[in-house]
């Protein structure tokens, strides 16, 4: 045996320490930066949320139309949709934190607020013909079941939005993130699985429906 | 992060360990890799076991002949294990030509090599044995340089030099030449820590006394060239490991055959493994790393393969689910969402460990050079990196099943 040698072992240990210690501290880092844009991004939303609403108080004796409203919120969901989305995809391939999962919740609160002015726009502009589709969802579910069923849900919305893209407003919430809120729009829809649609307030959907079924709600 | 994720990063750990470990190992010893003690020129039996050999046994016996080793001090003794072709006439012929060249006829076929290896160590007349394969080539130089390490050490029982693949044509012969050099390399290092683990038959010297006071070779064992060197470190001797020569082989030409060699090995691996259980964790290196190390590459391979087919069968069954009531719901069954892919922080990770393990391959290749004339071509290391190391597992599985059904035969 070469002089020595045996040290080999212990070194080795100590530089494969020293290089995955580094390598999961790179891994946290890009995980963190992850999280740093979404962060953000979400306060962005927010901040253009509040802004809307208060573009909408400051205007409700001006001539903002129904038409303006609406393309104001169109815009602002269909946009945090987009980021909800890309979300999704770093969400699931994040290993190291649960960073991200804190941003679910606070999109969660966004869109939330997003059906409540919804409604209010329902109420003032009664000719409209627009509808609200809240999508609540299991977040992070390991049941294959529920997985693959939540695929196939997701499937039939974004069909439902893109064959529908000015008249369907899409929000979809995770229903089980411990958000207080949520739970109550939850009870108050008597729903009790996940995943769930809500139509326009007034119809909960839980059994998987074709687009074109699902188009029967909004006439 | 899921037990999944943790149990990535495990292997991670263990495989970038392993990384390290041959990387100081070449550190500790790169001085003296290719070196080897002086040897004095003494006389050599050298016994070859032979079935059907037909096809190489002639070019065999004339690398023998052609050895830079005088040609009074060897004796070559071909033990025929009742060929089936025409091994026994060919060498037939050479025993009539050369006076040191010798048959000897199995009474029986035996069904491996440990039988004829005996027989024909047993009518030796000298006192270092070297036992070659019927299919391979011993560099000319071999037994120069080998037999330094019996001399100078009169610890060590059995040398080794590089096996290397002889010719290789055939797609699935190149990807055995890279794994043969990267083999051979490895083997090297693990000399630096006197844990050297295998005589590989092509081509070993030995010395008669000490093979006759451990009992000769098991022709119970699928791998007798593995057991050999178990024995002989379980007994307080060593093995060494010259890298300044080598010996060309002839490879499996097919992939059914070179299957059915990989689960023959893996079934003698495992049933050395066995026989030697008790040793676990004892002093010397064949307790404290040697046995470690083969154990816990078997558990690795097996729980990595049961983690794959489940991920796998898991995987399979979502798309099912998904695809089903997309059909059901009249939708899209797959959507460009699905085929984005963001990297997650193992992605990146797995993607460090195969260039490491791309460089060291490449390393390896680079110290075997010396030897080998011809190139690796970068599809064949790529594709032996990717493909060919992930079937092991599904050996390790097949040779496991088989040894537990006992249907296994040389």
């Amino acid at each position: 045996m070469v002089n020595g040698a045996n040290n080999a072992f212990w070194q080795a240990l100590v530089f494969t320490i020293v290089v995955f210690a580094g390598g999961v501290f790179l891994g946290a880092i890009i995980e963190q930066s992850r999280a740093n844009h979404f962060e953000m991004e979400v306060l962005n939303s927010q901040i253009n949320f509040e802004d809307q609403k208060l573009r909408i108080a400051l205007s409700q004796n001006s001539n903002l139309s129904c038409d303006e409203w609406i393309d104001g919120i169109f815009n602002f969901a269909d946009r945090v949709y987009e980021e909800a989305q890309t979300l999704e995809r770093y969400d699931s391939s994040s290993s190291l934190s649960d960073n991200l999962k804190v941003i679910h919740r606070q999109y969660d609160l966004l869109r939330l607020n997003l059906i409540s002015e919804s409604n209010l726009l329902v109420d003032k502009c009664v000719d409209s013909d627009f509808h609200t589709v809240v999508y609540f969802f299991d977040y992070g579910s390991e049941d294959i079941e529920i997985r693959s069923l939540q695929t196939s849900f997701a499937r039939v919305l974004t069909q439902l939005k893109a064959d529908n893209p000015d008249k369907v407003l899409l929000l979809p919430i995770a229903g089980n993130l411990e958000l207080e809120s949520v739970n109550l729009a939850l009870k108050n829809h008597n729903i009790n699985r996940l995943p769930a649609i809500v139509i326009d307030d007034k119809y909960v959907v839980n059994d998987l429906k074709s687009s074109s079924e699902l188009e029967k709600y909004l006439l | 992060m899921t037990w999944i994720d943790f149990v990535f990063f495990l292997y991670m750990f263990v495989g970038l360990y392993m990384l390290s470990l041959f990387l100081f190992l070449y550190l500790h010893g790169r001085k003296d890799i290719f070196s080897y003690p002086n040897g004095k020129i003494e006389p050599v039996s050298i016994v070859m076991p032979c079935y059907n050999e037909g096809e190489h046994i002639g070019k065999a016996i004339e690398a023998l002949l052609n050895l830079d080793y005088p040609r009074d001090m060897i004796e070559i003794i071909v033990v025929d294990d009742k060929s089936k072709d025409n091994s026994a006439e060919i060498i037939s012929k050479y025993a009539e030509k050369y006076s040191n060249v010798k048959l000897i006829v199995n009474s029986r076929n035996s069904g491996g090599a440990a039988e004829p290896t005996n027989i024909g160590i047993r009518a030796s007349k000298y006192d270092y044995i070297a036992v070659a394969d019927a299919d391979s080539e011993p560099k000319r130089d071999a037994l120069i340089k080998m037999i330094g390490f019996l001399q100078n050490d009169q610890t060590v029982g059995g040398v080794t030099c590089a096996v290397l693949s002889k010719e290789p044509k055939t797609f699935m012969q190149k990807l055995q030449a890279i794994e043969y050099a990267v083999i051979a390399a490895n083997r090297k290092l693990l000399d630096v820590i006197d844990a050297v683990y295998v005589t590989p038959g092509p081509f070993a010297l030995y010395r008669k006394r000490i093979l006759i006071e451990v009992g000769l070779f098991d022709p119970k064992n699928l791998t007798q060239d593995i057991e050999i060197v178990w024995r002989l470190k379980s007994r307080g001797y060593k093995a060494r490991m010259c890298l300044a020569t080598c010996v060309y082989s002839a490879t499996p030409k097919k992939f059914s055959k070179w299957w059915k060699q990989r689960v023959r090995w893996n079934i003698g691996g495992t049933q050395t493994l066995i026989q030697y259980r008790n040793y676990l964790f004892k002093t010397g290196m064949l307790g404290s790393f040697i046995l470690p190390f083969f154990s816990f590459s078997l558990f690795l391979g097996l729980f990595g393969l049961l983690l794959f087919v489940y991920l796998m069968l898991r995987r399979l069954l979502v798309t099912y689910l998904t695809t089903r009531s997309s059909i059901i719901a009249d939708t899209a069954i797959i959507t460009l969402q699905d085929l984005s892919f963001t990297p997650s922080v193992l992605n990146y990770f797995g993607a460090v460990m195969f260039v490491f393990g791309l460089i060291s391959t490449l390393f390896y290749l680079y110290l075997m050079r010396r030897h080998i004339n011809k190139k690796h071509n970068v599809f064949n290391i790529l594709f032996y990196l990717l493909i060919y190391l992930t079937i092991y597992p599904l050996i390790m599985v097949t040779g496991l099943f088989k040894l537990m059904r006992k249907t296994y035969t040389w």
